[in-house]
């Protein structure tokens, strides 16, 4: 059980930016603190950091009820903070105003390393930033884009059905089926269905040369996250099935870079999951309770414990 | 007349958050008003000198909410470059607030507002303060602003007068994105409202709405909420002015009230305005888009004209 911050906890900041100042609220622990700092980037194209029904916040409470530091900021002319918004282009996001934030979460005296949550366009940005990260330990990315535009209808990667089968069938994804919960996973399994038929009749016109054209191999997205894993980071990425990259991201599961370095690093430093519905811009109260809930056990987990963390009377570990 | 629930005090005011902006002259601090458990998230916009008036922006509702942020935000800075002084707020149990939204009534909204309004007078020495309310913010403004002098302005925008048609267009657009992105559940109209009386709340394109809010805002008047003291008053509508607003104004001049209607084009609807996309084009994030638009201008427009009549009246 953890006892959730409440706004005593929180700071409202300014964080100095290029010649301006991007504005963020910072929660502090309301437990032991973990000497772990969170960041969140969140959807890159204007969204307040609070987020669509406070998600942004309660998160950031939550996390600081289990001893994370944590800062929500809004990008430059973004929710609060000054400044003209700068949409972000795929190949150019706001890596400045990522790195900028987590600096300064780092240069608190209890925080020694980071993670950081990204949403969307928030996640390529957190990405492409993360070399430039020190400490970085996590980073967890809900529904980024994975290249450019939604390839929906150019996938002709082979979904490789035993593999596919295997996976559908493990002990695990059979309890959900039968579980209080089998209702959406039923219909996560006819989308997953769907999105196969799809990756097969384009690839059988592409055999026949109707048209298609295969996913790039080796898109900047995935060749930015190997040496991220290489460099021990742990990675979580989330879908949900109404996303625009969802195709891509379930080829790519399938078979594509994403399925060889979960192959490669194992499950335990790069987990996925697919959630039923959208989890870009949180339109459904569900998908919202959901990607909390699954968040928290994974920010929950035992490992998230600075090296330099404190105890509960203040020292050093 | 509401009464107030939980009026919070000056006292409890923390601001730890200051800025000082050379370039548009202007100061700003963030904070939380109020006692713990029950904060109010405030922004605040001073003039580098004192300030003429004041204004609070009470927020939008629900999915107005996000949409409407920037608007706020951009007006709040151009009026304290005008030497007006700016609160916004976020009501308890939404956005960095405090509180739970699924308890909430207009009575706590527009204690809320009046706790701001009252922190501005103090930080303004006294100065008349205006509000502004967008969509069904237009309630909480129009009773935070009726205990205020006769001279201070309200602005509305796009007041939502009817709820209950408020809510008919809130399903329908609720449906019509079920639909279109073949959701888990996609219940009909009357499925939604049965859900909000059994359960009383209701998912509206992922934000809660609370039925005993619903129905207070269903008997609630915006005319009685300004306790027949006639003030100067805008009402901004997106297009032709709707027959709700236009109802509302006649029924407000009948009253005494010097209205003034501006309408202004931007082609966007409430309902259906395009989602903040994860990535944009070259084309689109090279041509930002101006922080001021038609609904901001057009209120400085009147704001200024009202300054200007006042100057001219005989002392």
């Amino acid at each position: 059980m953890t006892a959730e911050a409440k706004s005593a906890h929180e700071t409202p900041v300014f964080i100095p930016f290029s010649g301006s100042h991007m504005f963020g609220v910072l929660t502090e622990p309301s437990r032991t603190p973990r000497g772990v700092g969170v960041l969140v980037a969140s959807g890159a194209a204007g969204t307040p950091s609070c987020g669509r029904n406070s998600f942004g916040t309660s998160l950031a409470r939550e996390l600081a009820g289990m001893g994370f530091h944590v800062l929500r900021f809004d990008y430059p002319g973004a929710g609060d903070s000054p400044g003209i918004l700068a949409l972000p282009v795929f190949d150019k996001p706001l890596v400045n105003e990522v790195v900028t934030a987590y600096e300064w979460l780092l240069n608190l005296p209890e925080v020694h390393e980071g993670i950081v949550f990204g949403q969307c366009g928030g996640g390529l940005n957190a990405l492409f930033a993360a070399e430039l990260l020190p400490g970085l330990r996590g980073l967890v990315m809900t529904s980024p884009p994975l290249t450019p535009e939604p390839k929906r209808e150019s996938i002709v990667r082979g979904t490789p059905v035993k593999e596919l089968a295997g996976r559908w069938l493990h002990w695990k994804n059979v309890r959900r089926y039968i579980g209080p919960d089998r209702k959406r996973y039923a219909k996560l399994v006819v989308r997953r269905l769907q999105a196969a038929a799809q990756t097969g009749t384009s690839r059988l016109t592409s055999a026949l040369g109707l048209g298609g054209q295969a996913l790039a191999a080796g898109t900047p997205f995935f060749r930015r996250m190997e040496p991220l894993l290489q460099g021990g980071t742990r990675m979580f990425i989330l879908f949900g099935s109404n996303d625009a990259w969802y195709v891509d991201f379930e080829a790519e599961l399938a078979d594509g870079q994403l399925a060889r370095m979960i192959r490669r690093y194992g499950d335990g430093q790069i987990r996925t999951l697919s959630i039923e519905g959208r989890l870009q811009n949180l339109t459904e109260i569900a998908v919202q309770t959901e990607l909390r809930e699954t968040l928290s056990s994974w920010f929950a987990e035992d490992e998230w414990r600075s090296v330099g963390s404190l105890d509960s009377a203040g020292r050093q570990s | 007349m509401l009464e107030p629930t939980g009026v919070t005090t000056d006292s409890d005011a923390t601001f730890p958050a200051e800025r000082f902006d050379p370039k548009a002259g202007i100061c700003e601090s963030a904070g939380y008003l109020g006692p713990d458990g029950e904060r109010i998230f405030v922004y605040a916009h001073y003039p580098k000198h004192a300030a003429k008036a004041g204004i609070v922006v009470c927020p939008a509702l629900l999915r107005d909410f996000l949409g409407n942020y920037k608007r706020d935000v951009a007006l709040g800075r151009e009026l304290a470059s005008r030497d007006m002084a700016v609160c916004r707020f976020h009501h308890r149990g939404t956005g960095h607030s405090e509180g739970s939204w699924l308890t909430t009534s207009i009575s706590r909204m527009c204690s809320d507002a009046l706790a701001v309004a009252r922190h501005l007078r103090d930080q303004s020495a006294g100065v008349p303060i205006g509000t502004l309310g967008t969509r069904l913010g237009a309630f909480v403004a129009a009773a935070c602003v009726a205990p205020q002098p006769p001279q201070a302005p309200l602005v509305l925008w796009d007041p939502v007068v009817n709820a209950e048609g408020y809510l008919r267009q809130a399903l329908r657009a609720q449906g019509i994105k079920n639909l279109r992105e073949k959701t888990r559940e996609t219940p009909s109209g009357s499925d939604l409202i049965r859900t909000m009386v059994e359960t009383g709340s209701v998912d509206l394109l992922g934000y809660p709405l609370p039925h005993a809010l619903h129905e207070e805002m269903v008997d609630v008047d915006v005319l009685d909420l300004l306790e027949g003291r006639p003030r100067p008053v805008l009402i901004v509508t997106r297009g032709p002015t709707p027959k709700d607003a236009a109802d509302l104004g006649q029924a407000m001049e009948k009253a005494g009230f010097d209205v003034t209607f501006e309408s202004v084009e931007n082609g966007e609807s409430w309902w259906f305005e395009p989602e903040l996309l994860p990535v944009a084009s070259e084309a689109v994030a090279a041509a930002p888009p101006p922080s001021a638009g038609p609904y901001v201008l057009t209120t400085l427009r009147w704001l200024k004209a009202l300054e200007d009549l006042r100057r001219e009246e005989p002392q």
